[in-house]
């Protein structure tokens, strides 16, 4: 299958955007923002059609809106929920109406455009088999500045993830962490969508990630376990697309849940 | 009245104490510090939350290697005056010091301990939690390797806290889980150990244990230690001085009186 250049890119793009999505996945579900991560996919699809609407490229519209809309979930104060239950209920509601919403203005941009219905499923599902070499060196770009970016904000983050009231009172901004990290997630996001499409980001973004914390891993084993993981799923679900013909995006997305079961039934399993 | 070194006194502050009390130097005082320098002193502060004045006009300072227990009804600013000592808080008036610095420019010499921190991962282990702390502030990768490893073990070894290390947090009881908290604060070595309520939550022979290692820390190690806690039962015959928030007023006396 690696004899055809669209397998070839498609293996690369799904690579490069496995790996990302394992290590900022990890810490978007330590942080328990899953929420927010799968809200700032379905905002990148407005942009995505948006960006279409106006004669710009679909991941470039998605990548803008979802670090706008990034930077407004990481500035939303996270407070503190133990003086605030209702606070958590609260932004669940906004972010799902969000995303709702969101959802419905990329439906208006499209009709506005008379886009095809195959528009709307390459961008809702996937298109991993139709990436070309521009896309492919965007997302090559994006997958580095966002490692970049990941790469000098892990220790803070991690910090401020497991231990935020210590973090604060060693002077550490927590809101402008937060509000960094969702700009990293909405990158990832778009860069996953490329290859699951907006609806399955998921699939790539938490399933990894929440296999290897439900495991209790220590930091650095999770992240690289989440990061191979989302590897073996990304390239796992090309084959078998290959092989059987079912979209790649199906295979990604069964074996991420099929991932999370297990590691689900080995930690409740008694030793 | 313990062996410890006393307290100092700023000139012109008169404080009750105890005749017995007298200036003392201590040893070993932090690189930059002249010798003798108080660990911690305020100087006339003024503590505010809004319109609201917390304390007026505070004056103390304490001797490194001292022991001191801060009480004070709920409300009445003892977090505040945690917070003012980590640079986190200004003082409306007057001149808070740590080893002579600025609070803001010695957080690295202050292992600091939340009251009713949030513990957003509890399947993670005390050791994780730990680890994840050390310079934690400083961009780059999480650290890792054998020098972080012996660090945290000695932390943990110090508070007694080693053979929870490996259990997930969610697992331990709340006097277990002070214990790894408190190992937490010691990971830098620091010379200020400022604690917000240690005790709350942990049971009679829990407290006694945390206080027993507290005094230990002071008189083997030089450590200065600040805590806050409702009562003066859990470390009577511990602490060498009691810091009481009344009013907008904070006494210093000493503990054995």
């Amino acid at each position: 299958m690696l004899h055809y250049e669209f397998m070839r890119n498609a293996f690369l793009a799904s690579g490069c955007v496995a790996i990302l999505c394992g290590f900022v996945g990890w810490f978007l579900v330590l942080r328990g923002q899953s929420f927010a991560g799968h809200a700032l996919s379905h905002i990148g699809f407005a942009g995505a059609t948006g960006a279409a609407l106006i004669g710009l490229s679909p991941l470039s519209g998605m990548a803008l809106a979802a670090i706008l809309a990034g930077v407004v979930l990481g500035w939303e104060p996270t407070g503190d929920l133990r003086k605030d239950p209702a606070g958590a209920g609260h932004r669940d509601s906004v972010i799902g109406l969000v995303l709702a919403a969101s959802l419905g203005l990329g439906l208006v941009f499209l009709q506005w455009q008379h886009a095809p219905v195959s528009s709307a499923t390459a961008l809702l599902f996937g298109n991993i088999l139709g990436i070309d070499h521009a896309t492919l060196g965007m997302l090559f770009l994006l997958t580095g500045l966002c490692l970049v970016g990941l790469g000098a904000l892990a220790r803070p983050l991690l910090f401020a993830s497991l231990d935020p009231d210590l973090a604060a009172a060693r002077g550490l901004p927590l809101r402008t962490m937060a509000c960094a990290f969702m700009v990293l997630v909405a990158l990832a996001t778009a860069v996953c969508s490329e290859t699951t499409g907006i609806l399955l980001v998921f699939s790539l973004l938490v399933g990894p990630a929440a296999t290897t914390i439900r495991l209790g891993l220590a930091p650095l084993a999770g992240l690289l376990g989440s990061a191979v993981l989302a590897l073996a799923l990304a390239w796992g679900g090309l084959a078998l697309s290959w092989y059987t013909d079912a979209p790649v995006s199906f295979w990604i997305s069964a074996g991420a849940a099929l991932c999370y079961l297990a590691a689900r039934g080995y930690r409740a399993a008694p030793a | 009245m313990s062996e410890t070194a006393p307290p100092r006194f700023l000139p012109g502050f008169s404080p009750r104490l105890s005749p017995r009390l007298s200036i003392e130097l201590s040893p070993g005082s932090p690189p930059g510090s002249s010798p003798g320098t108080p660990a911690l002193s305020f100087v006339d502060v003024t503590l505010a939350q809004g319109a609201r004045i917390l304390l007026e006009g505070a004056c103390f300072s304490l001797p490194e290697g001292s022991l001191t227990v801060l009480t004070g009804a709920n409300g009445h600013g003892k977090t505040t005056l945690f917070r003012t000592i980590l640079g986190l808080h200004a003082p409306r008036k007057g001149e808070v010091r740590i080893f002579g610095r600025m609070p803001d420019t010695m957080r690295g010499a202050i292992g600091y301990l939340p009251q009713d921190r949030r513990l957003p991962a509890p399947q993670m282990t005390g050791r994780t939690l730990i680890a994840s702390s050390w310079n934690g502030t400083r961009p780059g990768l999480p650290g890792w390797g054998r020098r972080i490893r012996q660090r945290v073990d000695g932390a943990l070894s110090r508070a007694g806290a080693l053979h929870l290390a490996d259990r997930p947090l969610g697992q331990l009881s709340g006097g277990e889980r002070q214990r790894v908290f408190l190992a937490g604060a010691l990971l830098q070595s620091p010379r200020l150990l400022v604690l917000d309520e240690p005790l709350s939550g942990v049971d009679v022979q829990g407290q006694a244990e945390i206080v027993a290692l507290l005094h230990d820390l002071c008189r083997r190690s030089g450590v200065t230690i600040l805590l806050s806690c409702h009562g003066l039962d859990a470390v009577r015959g511990r602490a060498d001085y009691r810091l009481a928030i009344a009013g907008q007023t904070l006494e210093l006396s000493d503990a054995a009186l």
